[in-house]
């Protein structure tokens, strides 16, 4: 699914470089660099990496929230400078507030920016969105009261209430017991295929990057580089009774990707050690 | 697709989630039943019965003297004048014992300690909190307050006293006066510190995702202290609370051990004086009203934890 309707891409990475500060070691560790990508709109991206790889630091400088420190990185033409509606952010262990109530922090997002949206406006598109998501009846309860996979479900209502132009997901399903898991990635492969979503999504798992991805980038070790990016060319829905194992492309594609991955992870533990 | 695939159901194993409650059945008042429900009253009551008959046993018949060691009737009998007046003093130790000595000491007490307490929670959090958002004010307050809060506090007493000296009084505006001001600010140097300390400690620890979150769907540095930093803190803040209060206490009695003069000096004052002249049943009613006031009060703030922070409560268990 490259851009082979002529649009332009709505995210352009160029040489991009960026890292973070390690206070208590005082020195600047370089997280990824030399990172030039594209992602069309619609387009559902998958990025790969060991640990440590700086794919999480990828996508907070798409979120807004981390400026690279050499390249250039545009959204819909325009430079990203800080946080924007039109993006928006699952997070590994969910972030929600635990004080607020699954409808309080839907409405989140509506009360930090002034988006334009009456408080009615607000209250049903958070309600539909919580129905979406299987949440129906849960408005009232809180983040205690509710199950890892209930929680997330909260975390995903909270980025795609206010419809955003791209999800980030970071490691959305990792936290999660396998079976909660598989059913949350069939879930947002139907979310996505209805809504044409674009999404940026991180995972460890090969098999959740193949079941879920347009694309595949596999990121090195730190500093993270692009070593190779993958084109996906499965129908969907894949995860429908054994469509995607049963695919022939399927052994060929893990086998390969599994190759990319093992010499950086094997990689990173010399590294770490 | 139809619309009714693109739904996320709910996990699997509450797919019949329905809104009924679970079926609510009566059950039978048996013995067992009792046991279970109110072992723990049950337990209680035994527990302290036994304890005061042994207490009564023991001063009567014990190796003691009951000069030093009153019996449980002589203290109830205190515990009574002190409280409630009318009592007959005739052939009893009624050296400070005075109908109404204790509600008048207590309430001396209370004044003492409730506006300590006001200005130690007024003043802490907003330093805590302050300390806690600027690294600035940190680099700051924090010498002073480490120090000071891990100072034993009577060892200040000394300067406390060339400085401000033991009696006279302190008014404010006509509106209040406070006798002995020494006293509230020994009270105040034992209980400010762990609001200081906790309230900081909250806002040092919120949790760097919540904040990130915050900060990715739009908040501005206001919106991220008060959204979310602060309920954050909130818990922390209880806690805070919470230590500061019974400590808020020994500062009280200690205050008063050290500055008691020759009127009403409160309760601390009362147990130190009573067992000075050896009137040991009155200085052990006197304890005991201490002890109950704190039990009501240590309860009490527990109580308003689980109300503020339900959510804390998950965590603990």
């Amino acid at each position: 699914m490259s851009s082979g309707d002529g649009k332009p891409p709505l995210i352009v990475a160029e040489n991009l470089t960026c890292g973070y500060e390690l206070e208590r070691e005082r020195k600047l560790l370089t997280a990824l660099t030399g990172i030039s990508l594209t992602v069309d709109e619609g387009e559902f991206l998958v990025l790969v990496g060991p640990s440590g790889c700086g794919k999480t630091t990828f996508i907070n400088v798409v979120a807004g929230i981390i400026k690279p420190w050499e390249g250039t990185i545009t959204f819909d033409g325009k430079p990203i400078v800080g946080t924007g509606s039109d993006r928006a952010m699952v997070f590994q262990d969910y972030a929600i507030l635990p004080w607020r109530t699954v409808e309080q922090n839907v409405l989140l997002p509506f009360e930090l920016r002034d988006l334009n949206v009456s408080k009615e406006e607000a209250k049903q598109r958070a309600h539909k969105i919580i129905d979406d998501v299987g949440l129906a009846g849960f408005e009232n309860s809180f983040p205690h009261e509710l199950s890892g996979g209930m929680k997330q479900r909260v975390g995903i209502a909270r980025a795609m209430v206010t419809q955003p132009r791209v999800l980030l997901a970071d490691e959305p399903f990792g936290a999660l017991d396998a079976m909660t898991r598989e059913v949350l990635q069939r879930q947002l492969e139907t979310l996505v295929m209805e809504s044409k979503q674009t999404v940026i999504f991180i995972t460890h798992s090969i098999d959740e990057a193949i079941a879920l991805g347009d694309r595949i980038a596999v990121i090195s070790n730190r500093p993270g580089r692009i070593r190779e990016i993958v084109s996906v060319d499965m129908d969907r829905p894949r995860l429908a009774e054994g469509e995607l194992t049963g695919h022939p492309d399927y052994g060929k594609l893990r086998e390969h990707l599994w190759d990319l991955v093992k010499d950086e992870a094997l990689g990173a533990k010399v590294d770490a050690a | 697709m139809t619309k009714e695939q693109v739904r996320f159901p709910v996990d699997a194993g509450t797919e019949d989630y329905t809104d009924e409650p679970g079926r609510i059945q009566d059950a039978k008042w048996t013995a067992a039943r009792v046991w279970r429900k109110s072992r723990f009253a049950i337990i209680t009551i035994i527990n302290l019965t036994v304890f005061f008959i042994a207490w009564e046993l023991i001063a009567r018949f014990g190796p003691f003297n009951q000069l030093v060691f009153p019996t449980f009737s002589d203290t109830m009998n205190s515990f009574k004048i002190g409280w409630f007046g009318g009592g007959n003093l005739e052939g009893f130790n009624n050296r400070l014992l005075a109908d109404f000595v204790i509600v008048q000491n207590f309430m001396e007490s209370l004044k003492l300690y409730s506006i300590s307490m006001v200005i130690s929670i007024g003043l802490g959090i907003p330093i805590g909190l302050m300390m806690g958002a600027s690294k600035w004010v940190d680099a700051i307050l924090s010498p002073y307050v480490w120090t000071l809060s891990s100072l034993p506090r009577i060892a200040i007493y000394p300067i406390l006293v060339m400085m401000i000296g033991i009696a006279g009084s302190w008014s404010f505006f006509g509106i209040i006066t406070l006798e002995d001001p020494i006293q509230y600010w020994v009270v105040i140097l034992t209980a400010i510190f762990p609001v200081i300390i906790n309230t900081w400690a909250g806002v040092k620890t919120t949790e760097q995702s919540l904040i990130n979150a915050a900060k990715v769907f739009g908040a501005s540095r206001t919106q991220l202290y008060l959204k979310v930093v602060l309920p954050y803190t909130l818990p922390f803040v209880v806690t805070g609370i919470q230590l500061s209060l019974s400590r808020g206490l020994i500062g009280v009695v200690l205050a008063e051990f050290l500055t008691g003069a020759q009127r009403l000096g409160g309760v601390g004052w009362l147990i130190f004086r009573s067992a000075a002249v050896f009137n040991a049943p009155l200085t052990y009613a006197a304890l005991l009203s201490l002890a109950i006031f704190a039990l009501v009060l240590v309860q009490g703030t527990r109580a308003m934890e689980a109300r503020i922070a339900p959510w804390r409560q998950q965590t603990k268990a």
